[in-house]
């Protein structure tokens, strides 16, 4: 059973606490979703899990133990999507699936699942076009590709499907679902409660740095006795009256008026 | 051959052997002031940058593979530039020299060797320095530094443009009797000349300083890249976001200067859209900033040699508009 554990994740940016405190555990089979606001600390934990950024205190644990032990077999069991990529403009999609995949050591098979990915995401014709070129949800597939081209053990997706088109986004919940019971472990970052609603077997929301609920969407729900996220993620997250907000919103608009 | 081809080299003076190790200087002063406004065109890429970090950092490759690797590559550039500029340079001046020293294949080759490295030594110093600069902007400034660097790239790009100017000016003043005493040390390229001069054997004594000082520095350059480079992936790895909180204070800071130069919103509304029309990318602001460069150089070239009481050249003019056309 392959265990992902955050203990006790701190994360200071100056005077800024962006996490204080967060753990959880992920196991194999589950879409773990995670739910909050922006600037909740979504994507704080993200780079962490990533290995992009080292926790002020705490510590990521795979399978008992601390990935910067070995971080280059940790980094090569995930799959990671950030929020916003930059990625290399002058390559085109198939040149950096390649890239990326010659340094994860897999050689020639790169090539060929490179392309098989960029075809069966859309990208087909495109995939040979500098990604200057790209659109956003273009970019996001190759992102997207560029995480699942190793066959990760491991899927850090922060709000992966920004961008993309209808069509896709489909895809991409299905493509979730079979992966997990594939069993392999799925982070899933998201302000799109509906998504999460869906996807997700298990939601953690965080606000400022902490978490406030760790449970099974259909559990969550009964225990907040709501019918939907939304309304848990009202109840837990939310401080102002979102209508009283709109209304005020309108009342400047037609404050506005002359 | 040497009386056809060197007056194209070098225009301005008629070939002298004795003071071969002038017209090295010479040459070097225009290779430097090229390779300077080349790198600076490439400022962007040449330290490390938040791309680099996102696309590299989560794969499985250690940071020392990604150090070497860009390390090679910047060399690789430096030296396919320098190849290019010294490639016809270095067998005229092999030839040159031979003629004087020793009429073998062994001078030949030794000088035109010479002349070879000491433009790849002296690219080397201009390529890090503006690496080092660069890194220094991206240290301090984290992703601000693109927008403010600039206004430092358009300087650097007016003295390599003056630098172009001066050269002939610069060069004629130098004599070995001077350099002998120390006189010329403080001029960067010098050292630079004193690798050719001690690779060919010719003045090592005269040179022994200078050949030195080109030595230490591009050590010291080099060290800079390293510790800047360690900087920039440990920040990273830390998080470097706390500087975009500064960054935001700092903005904040700056609106409240601006109310007082412009008390109208409708004035603050024009700055802002004149600012982002000008400053809309970074190669936007470049070009803007290499237009307003040029007559800049051009005066600070002028208010140069007016001070050396000389008139301006017209083998400058030819050599700057052929350079700044082509580019």
């Amino acid at each position: 059973m392959i265990e992902l554990k955050a203990e006790g994740l701190v994360k200071n940016y100056g005077p800024v606490k962006a996490l204080r405190g967060v753990s959880f555990t992920a196991r194999e089979g589950e879409i773990v979703g995670l739910l909050g606001p922006n600037g909740a600390g979504k994507t704080t934990t993200m780079r962490i899990l990533a290995s992009l950024l080292k926790p002020s205190e705490g510590r990521v644990l795979l399978n008992g133990r601390e990935i910067w032990e070995d971080i280059y077999s940790y980094r090569n069991s995930i799959g990671y999507v950030p929020e916003n990529a930059e990625l290399y403009p002058h390559m085109s999609g198939y040149e950096y699936l390649v890239f990326v995949g010659r340094l994860r050591g897999m050689g020639q098979e790169s090539k060929t699942r490179a392309k098989e990915l960029l075809y069966l995401l859309g990208l087909g014709e495109k995939m040979h076009l500098p990604i200057s070129s790209y659109s956003k949800g273009m970019k996001q597939k190759v992102l997207i590709s560029s995480a699942l081209l190793h066959n990760p053990q491991i899927l850090l997706l922060d709000e992966p499907l920004s961008g993309l088109d209808s069509f896709t986004v489909l895809v991409m919940k299905a493509l979730l679902k079979l992966l997990s019971r594939e069993g392999k472990i799925l982070l899933y970052a998201s302000h799109i409660l509906e998504v999460v609603e869906k996807i997700c077997s298990r939601v953690i929301i965080i606000n400022r740095g902490l978490i406030l609920a760790d449970e099974g969407v259909a559990r969550l729900k009964e225990l907040r006795h709501h019918e939907s996220l939304e309304g848990v993620f009202k109840e837990l997250v939310v401080e102002e009256n979102p209508y009283r907000v709109a209304e005020e919103i309108l009342g400047v608009l037609k404050g506005g008026e002359t | 051959m040497k009386y056809v081809v060197a007056p194209l080299l070098l225009p301005y003076r008629a070939w002298a052997m004795d003071t071969s190790w002038r017209e090295n200087f010479y040459f070097l002063g225009l290779c430097g002031a090229i390779m300077g406004i080349v790198s600076l065109l490439h400022w962007r890429e040449l330290f490390l940058s938040r791309r680099d970090a996102q696309n590299l950092s989560y794969l499985p490759i250690s940071s020392l593979s990604i150090f070497l690797a860009k390390s090679l590559s910047l060399l690789g550039f430096v030296g396919l530039f320098s190849f290019s500029m010294a490639i016809f340079s270095s067998p005229l001046f092999g030839l040159g020299r031979a003629k004087v020293y020793g009429n073998s294949l062994w001078f030949f080759l030794k000088f035109s060797f010479a002349h070879g490295a000491s433009v790849f030594a002296l690219n080397l110093f201009v390529f890090l320095s503006v690496l080092s600069l660069s890194g220094f902007f991206t240290l301090m400034l984290g992703k601000n530094s693109s927008r403010f660097a600039v206004y430092f790239q358009s300087g650097l790009l007016i003295f390599f443009l003056s630098v172009l100017g001066i050269m002939d000016r610069l060069a004629a003043g130098l004599s070995l009797e001077g350099v002998r005493e120390g006189r010329f040390l403080k001029i960067p390229l010098l050292w630079f000349t004193g690798v050719y001069e001690t690779i060919s054997g010719i003045n090592p004594k005269a040179f022994h300083r200078p050949f030195f000082l080109a030595i230490t520095s591009l050590v010291f350059l080099f060290a800079i890249f390293i510790a800047e480079y360690w900087i920039f992936y440990a920040l990273q790895i830390k998080g470097k976001s706390a500087g975009d909180y500064k960054a935001k204070e700092k903005k904040e800071a700056f609106s409240g200067i601006l109310r007082v130069f412009f008390p109208r919103p409708l004035q603050r509304a024009v700055y802002q859209f004149v600012k982002n029309v000008f400053a809309s990318s970074p190669r936007h602001r470049l070009l803007f900033f290499a237009y307003v460069s040029v007559p800049v150089g051009l005066f600070s070239v002028k208010i140069a040699r007016l001070l050396y009481h000389r008139s301006f050249s017209h083998i400058f003019l030819f050599q700057f508009m052929h350079l700044f056309f082509s580019w």
